[in-house]
């Protein structure tokens, strides 16, 4: 027995199964990529906005709480600390770049078995019928607009990290830098 | 004696029309004719026999006048049949004539009626021969011959056999027929027809090579559709999977070729591209394995601090920071712990360069496939031009299936790469964050008496 789907779910979801008759597996693999990126995109952005803030300001008061802040040792651990707390926020960067470049390969994959899904039916049909390759057709545009948009987006939201990234290695050691000058601030 | 004389040529006159009246009266056939002989000795004896009853007559004068007044009855009721029957002799050949017209036209007709028919059973028996409507269903019309005119009866016979068709192809029909399977063994099997679409048994289509031979089980018949098929013919489902185009699907499925056939249409190429995948994705997996152990005594190491262990790298590399740790300056100490990670870091990151180069060959090893494939197309064309297509298609089957074997063997290896660097990676930077704050905690626990240049320290840091 099926499960009584809610109406907008039904009607929301019709095109996607649209998209997925039309564009084969390779469609929905590329939209399972999609899916895995932007979930990853989402957890960062959601770590970034809730725990960073909170984490880096922990990082800070306890580099306040040393007594010195001149020395070999204390100016490593201070590198150490951040490195690890950057590490920590540039976790999955490897992983979101991979995707990204995933997406294209998945596009061209999909472009390829399309074009065997037309040659395919050239020979069923044995008759020059534009009907017969539009399945394959669909089969092999699809796959690569939908890669190129998802390796975009992705593109864009891995450069952003990239340079949030950057910039708050940088902040980081400001802080912690001026929290020493003026420990009022 | 003109008086006698008169009268006998009357009686001869009677006498002789009589016969000639009765015979037409008979029907319409003309007088049979005797012979001259025969016909003048009747005459002769009719004569003789007439000259006898004169010679009677003559002599009785009341017989001759009631003779001589029956006679002219006889031939005056003579004359009115004559009459009559004329009338009916001239009608009925008015309507013989008007019969053979209408049969004359009607014939035309007819005989333009039978080929048609005749071709059109024939083309029926053909169309239907290998139909699933003459399995258990209605009969076929027998063919006739077309020289006869067909009668009513048969023109019936073959309206009800066209009906009976029809019918049969909206009906669903349970039957227990001889069936071939799929290794061409011959048994009772209780099959499902389904009007003059298909034929179900066992889960499978059926299809009929030839009106003598049983029907046959396709092998062809893909899972998802045998469990539909076998659940209708249960009575469960309410849902069959169908061939609308009378088999030709069907017959394209099974001459479509499965995954290993596809794999073997790559050629040396596609082994090539195949087999260095697999010894990547081996390297990967022996790799991944080896800094999972790794992991796991790292973290074992940092659960466990004062004893140092060998069978890890942050223990090698704080062991041998430890023994050097006495009377140097900590720029010195950084530098031995630099180099005692550095001595640590190949073992992390073997294999990662040859799976990422791996990765990256595949791809051009499927295009290097592609253009081969190519060539071998063009070749081909140059041969036999271009007529048939099948005879370019090894060729563009091979550069598409070399293309596809390089991008999936190059996505596994790329995700090997990522996994196998971020967790190296990962490690290694553990282990270096971990041995300086070693490093800097023990140093800050040291008594302050060491001279330090934190600045130029601090200044290379920023």
């Amino acid at each position: 027995m099926p499960l009584p789907w809610p109406e907008f779910l039904v009607s929301a979801a019709a095109p996607l199964a649209w998209l997925a008759q039309a564009g084969g597996p390779v469609l929905v693999a590329i939209g399972a990529v999609a899916m895995l990126l932007f979930s990853l995109a989402l957890e960062r952005w959601c770590y970034f906005r809730f725990v960073w803030r909170r984490q880096r300001q922990a990082l800070v008061a306890r580099w306040v709480r040393r007594d010195e802040h001149a020395s070999w040792s204390a100016l490593t651990l201070r590198e150490v600390w951040t490195q690890e707390l950057i590490a920590r926020l540039s976790r999955p960067l490897p992983w979101l770049r991979l995707l990204v470049a995933l997406c294209p390969l998945l596009g061209l994959l999909g472009t390829v078995t399309g074009m065997i899904t037309v040659f395919e039916g050239l020979a069923a049909s044995e008759t020059s019928q534009a009907r017969a390759m539009a399945d394959g057709v669909a089969r092999a545009t699809l796959p690569t607009l939908a890669g190129m948009a998802v390796a975009v987006a992705g593109l864009l939201f891995t450069t952003r990290l990239e340079h949030i990234i950057r910039r708050e290695d940088q902040r980081l050691h400001d802080r912690m830098a001026r929290a020493v000058e003026e420990p009022d601030a | 004696m003109t008086l006698s004389r008169y009268a006998v040529r009357l009686l001869l006159c009677g006498a002789l029309m009589l016969p000639a009246a009765l015979l037409q009266a008979e029907d319409d056939t003309p007088v049979q004719q005797d012979t001259p002989a025969s016909f003048a000795e009747a005459r002769q004896a009719e004569l003789e026999r007439d000259r006898a009853r004169l010679a009677a007559l003559v002599d009785d004068r009341d017989a001759l006048r009631r003779a001589v007044d029956e006679a002219h009855e006889r031939r005056d009721a003579a004359a009115q049949r004559r009459q009559s029957l004329e009338a009916r002799r001239d009608e009925q050949q008015a309507r013989r004539e008007a019969l053979t017209a209408r049969q004359q036209a009607q014939g035309d007709d007819l005989s333009a009626l039978t080929p048609v028919l005749e071709r059109h059973v024939g083309e029926l028996r053909d169309a239907l021969g290998q139909s699933w409507l003459t399995l258990g269903g209605a009969e076929l019309p027998a063919r006739g011959d077309t020289d006869t005119l067909p009668d009513l009866a048969r023109i019936a016979s073959l309206a009800d056999a066209l009906m009976a068709l029809t019918r049969e192809t909206g009906r669903i029909e349970r039957l227990t027929l001889p069936v071939a399977s799929v290794d061409g063994h011959v048994a009772p099997r209780e099959v499902l027809r389904l009007g003059d679409l298909a034929m179900i048994g066992d889960g499978r289509w059926l299809r009929r090579v030839s009106p003598e031979l049983p029907p046959a089980a396709m092998a062809a018949t893909p899972d998802d559709a045998g469990e539909t098929l076998a659940a209708f013919a249960r009575g469960e489902g309410d849902r069959v999977t169908l061939d609308p185009t009378g088999g030709a699907l069907l017959e394209a499925l099974t001459q479509r070729p499965d995954l290993l056939a596809r794999f073997h249409q790559g050629g040396a190429v596609g082994y090539v591209v195949v087999a260095l995948g697999g010894v990547g994705l081996l390297i990967a997996l022996g790799q991944y394995g080896y800094l999972m152990r790794v992991t796991v005594r790292l973290r074992r190491q940092l659960r466990d601090d004062a004893n140092l262990r060998d069978d890890n790298p942050l223990g090698r590399v704080l062991a041998k920071v430890q023994t050097l740790r006495q009377g140097l300056v900590p720029e010195a100490l950084e530098a031995r712990l630099d180099e005692a990670l550095l001595a640590e870091l190949p073992r992390l990151e073997r294999g990662q360069a040859l799976v990422k180069l791996l990765a990256a060959v595949a791809p051009l090893l499927g295009l290097l496939g592609t253009v081969t494939g190519m060539i071998g197309t063009f070749q081909s064309i140059t041969v036999f031009g271009t007529g048939d297509p099948q005879l370019m298609a090894g060729g563009i089957s091979q550069a598409l299936v070399t293309t596809v074997l390089g991008l999936i063997t190059a996505v596994p290896l790329m995700l090997a790469h990522t996994a196998l660097a971020s967790r190296s990676r990962w490690l290694s930077g553990l282990i270096e964050g971990r041995a300086s704050a070693e490093l800097a905690e023990h140093l800050d626990a040291l008594p302050a008496s060491a001279p330090r240049r934190e600045s130029r320290h601090a200044a290379s840091l920023a």
